[in-house]
């Protein structure tokens, strides 16, 4: 879960310790949703490795590895100076062919998993009309409530 | 001057021990004697019960220590100085080690945590801006020792060679050195020494910051951390001052009464008491601070992991996933370290070497001192 306090000065972040989805993934999760809705913008900083890995209490390995996925998929940039920054939004250019080949492999497994557990087709198509259509919205908030603040980074 | 003994001894044993029997209230209710609850179940008639236990424990270590303090202080003053308080800490923290227990065989065998979902949070963006050091504080303290300097260069031609470097328990001068700028401005030296250890403390609060909660909400959490950290890194600078002044007291009654006497004794008794107001103040907006979110209703939050098994004895921290040298006490206030972590191990090791000489000193100094 991504828990963004009024005003979007402080953005935390939640990870289940007991799940089953490793703890890297579930940051790296997190972080990806938290830049579809607008929480995290281009240029925002995040918490350097080592502090997010004090803060939550886990291994400094594990934070690395998370930021080292967003790194790859082109969301985060990692400078040895100026640490991690958010690189990029829904609105900074479109998706890349070769990212969108490879999620639709993703999104079929995700699918199946639901078709087989017997979730009716029309239900599942509302679901994930629901869910863009919510990223969508929380990103015209967010960005706006930020740009009205007159953000000055 | 035994009677001071006497007096000296029971007011830090009621110190020592008020601090403890009120420290329930001022941890989180989710932790109630360091055992790690569910928000669920933090009403639960074994967590009181515990806690009355734990209070017991305290009360009767007070007791305990007040008695022996009376016993010894007409033949063995120095024992009487510090013995009780050792013992009665040493009772208050097995009623802690012992009570706890009630609480953490209660969580297992009714499966409090089962079913319960857990969660880690961190901010993810850094923004929030860390306490600043209590730089006027310091700043202060260091202007009281500079003034005793001051004083000192004043009246460095009427202290005697060679002079007094240390007083037994009644006021009287028991060891000697001969006179120079280091025995004579040693005690400042040490005062300013003790000030800047207390300055590099409170820069603790940045390095490890207070960890948010799950069971917080996210401006909750971000506020108690910022409220807490304020709170211990003001409590710092007061603490210096007031020792800046204790030692400016005792180094200037030194230079001036040669000979010792009850200006040197009752020295402490003023600095005890400010100490006093400056650990109540502390207390009463902690508590203050620690209540107002405590009570808060908020919608259903998952709960924050049950992580006992890091905490040996509910004191003792230990793992080796954690890379923070420093974290925040589990039953208490201020920061502890971190055993699983080699920095965390070489600083406590450096503490207890600290701990341990402080103790070693202040019983066998008065017979051992140097007399030239």
């Amino acid at each position: 879960m991504v828990v963004g306090s009024k005003g979007g000065r402080a953005m935390q972040i939640e990870i289940d310790p007991l799940s089953e989805v490793p703890l890297y993934q579930q940051l790296r999760d997190r972080i990806v949703e938290a830049i579809a809705e607008g929480l995290l913008l281009p240029g925002d900083q995040l918490t350097s490795v080592r502090q997010l890995a004090v803060a939550f209490g886990i291994n400094v390995a594990t934070v690395s590895k998370g930021y080292e996925l967003l790194r790859r998929e082109g969301l985060i940039r990692i400078n040895q100076k100026s640490g991690s920054v958010v690189a990029r939004s829904p609105e900074s250019s479109p998706a890349s062919a070769e990212f969108v080949a490879d999620w639709v492999v993703r999104l079929r497994t995700l699918l199946a998993e639901a078709y087989a557990q017997g979730v009716p087709s029309d239900q599942l198509v509302q679901l994930a009309q629901q869910g863009v259509e919510g990223f969508a919205a929380a990103f015209e908030a967010n960005s706006s409530a930020r740009e009205s603040e007159g953000d000055i980074r | 001057m035994r009677l001071f003994v006497l007096f000296f001894s029971v007011s830090v044993i009621t110190l020592v021990m008020t601090l403890m029997f009120v420290m329930p209230v001022l941890v989180r209710a989710e932790l109630p004697l360091g055992v790690s609850v569910p928000q669920g179940r933090v009403g639960e008639p074994v967590v009181h019960a515990s806690i009355r236990r734990y209070r017991m424990g305290v009360v009767s270590g007070w007791v305990l220590g007040v008695v022996l303090t009376v016993v010894l202080f007409a033949s063995f003053p120095v024992a009487a100085s510090i013995v009780p308080v050792l013992i009665a800490i040493a009772l208050g923290m097995s009623g802690y080690v012992l009570s706890r227990r009630m609480i953490i065989r209660a969580k297992q065998n009714g499966r409090w945590y089962e079913n319960v979902s857990v969660r880690l949070r961190a901010e993810i963006t850094a923004e929030s801006a860390p306490a600043r050091p209590p730089l006027g504080w310091i700043m202060g303290a260091v202007l009281v020792l500079l003034v005793v300097v001051a004083l000192g260069v004043a009246v460095y031609p009427n202290i005697p060679d060679p002079t007094p470097i240390h007083w037994d328990v009644a006021g009287q001068p028991d060891s000697y050195a001969a006179k120079s700028v280091w025995s004579v401005f040693g005690p400042v030296l040490i005062g300013f020494g003790v000030v800047a250890l207390l300055f590099a403390t409170s820069f603790l609060a940045r390095v490890s910051p207070l960890r948010a909660v799950a069971s917080d909400s996210p401006a909750e959490s971000a506020r108690r951390s910022a409220l807490q950290s304020r709170l211990m890194t003001s409590l710092l600078g007061q603490v210096a001052v007031v020792l800046a002044v204790q030692i400016g007291w005792l180094t200037v009654a030194g230079w001036v009464l040669h000979g010792g006497g009850w200006g040197i004794t009752t020295s402490a008794l003023p600095i005890l008491a400010l100490l006093v107001i400056v650990l109540v103040v502390f207390v009463v907006r902690y508590r203050k601070a620690v209540a107002a979110w405590s009570t808060t209703p908020s919608d259903v939050r998952p709960d924050a992991p049950d992580d006992d098994r890091y905490w040996r004895a509910g004191f003792v921290y230990l793992n080796r996933n954690d890379p923070s040298i420093f974290v925040p006490k589990r039953f208490g206030v201020g920061w502890t370290v971190n055993l699983g972590s080699i920095g965390g191990v070489v600083v406590g090791i450096i503490l207890l070497a600290i701990i341990a000489g402080a103790v070693v000193m202040a019983i066998i100094a008065p017979g051992a001192g140097h007399r030239s």
